[in-house]
């Protein structure tokens, strides 16, 4: 069921949860086009602890959090688990299947109780066909957003290497 | 050369109609490098986005001083530069060409033009960049997670 968000703005910001208007996501959508976008989310509750997705699971979901906490994270075998990223309020995860079928390449756990908007890749496709325009500032706020990550991932390979040098002698051009 | 044919090679301009290429063709240069020779560098403002017509590039990334690596081997029909031409901030990586390279190149102020006017051309070429960045992303995490398994072996 689709159902969101005709609560008044106060109310939203009053429980602690984001105003996903002032999403960077949304930043150059117009209200009106705001107001066509939100009625295709829908949302999802998490308890502490609950996996949202596992690796290796498909996809079409795309999801914002509103509020909590969720860890992205991958099974390093003889490692451990090792946490990839955390998604906190307004940032959101799982973009690739709104475009691609490729699985999940990371689980996805509550970390505590946590609220999710999602948009399912039906109701983005159908976004493109009728708005394409507001599909188009969605996708490239997205990849803006993947232009960062991938710095961020960038630098830490780097401090990977930096840390490790002090205590191991693996060399880094070998993985 | 035919120039037409390079740019719908190239994975981010596969989806784009013969109408959208000859758009691109419009603004592409092509030029050559010698092995060694440095196309941009980490750190450096500005640049072009690169489609290698023949020849190789590697992507290097400083580690610290003494140490890089190369985080990319780019190949004929293989591209680089998209993540500065979207959010306009200095190259992550230098690009070095490792043999006699030959380049179309497309310089950012250009492009960003092209793809402000034709919006549709625009939703095609994120959605390809999209699919690659998250495959790159895919890639370090990769790399992260053998390096992590090899340093607690």
């Amino acid at each position: 069921m689709k159902w969101l968000i005709d609560l008044p703005l106060k109310f939203i910001i009053l429980n602690g949860m984001v105003d996903i208007r002032k999403l960077p996501l949304f930043s150059e959508l117009t209200k009106r086009e705001i107001d066509e976008v939100l009625p295709l989310f829908g949302r999802k509750l998490l308890s502490e602890g609950e996996a949202l997705f596992l690796e290796g699971d498909s996809g079409d979901r795309f999801y914002i959090v509103e509020k909590g906490s969720i860890s992205i994270c991958i099974e390093i075998e003889g490692v451990g688990v090792e946490e990839l990223a955390l998604f906190e309020n307004g940032d959101f995860f799982g973009e690739m299947s709104l475009i691609d079928d490729a699985p999940r390449s990371a689980s996805a756990i509550a970390r505590k109780k946590s609220t999710l908007l999602y948009l399912d890749k039906k109701d983005f496709l159908y976004l493109i066909e009728r708005s394409p325009s507001i599909a188009n500032k969605i996708l490239k706020a997205m990849v803006l957003e993947f232009c960062q990550r991938l710095r961020e991932s960038n630098d830490r390979l780097k401090d990977y290497y930096l840390m490790s040098k002090a205590f191991t002698s693996v060399d880094v051009d070998e993985c | 050369m035919d120039v037409k044919e390079i740019i719908k090679k190239a994975f981010i301009f596969t989806p784009l109609t013969d109408d959208e290429v000859s758009k691109l063709e419009g603004i592409a240069k092509i030029r050559k490098y010698n092995s060694g020779d440095i196309i941009f560098e980490e750190g450096s403002e500005g640049g072009c986005l690169c489609i290698v017509c023949e020849g190789r590039v590697n992507l290097m990334k400083k580690l610290d001083k003494e140490k890089e690596t190369c985080l990319a081997e780019i190949d004929e029909n293989g591209f680089f530069g998209e993540i500065s031409l979207f959010d306009q901030k200095p190259q992550i990586v230098t690009a070095v060409a490792e043999e006699e390279t030959v380049l179309l190149s497309f310089d950012y102020p250009a492009l960003r033009g092209l793809l402000v006017i034709y919006s549709e051309m625009a939703r095609k070429i994120f959605n390809q960049v999209l699919k690659l960045q998250s495959n790159l992303l895919r890639q370090t995490n990769e790399r992260i997670r053998k390096f992590l398994q090899k340093a607690t072996e």
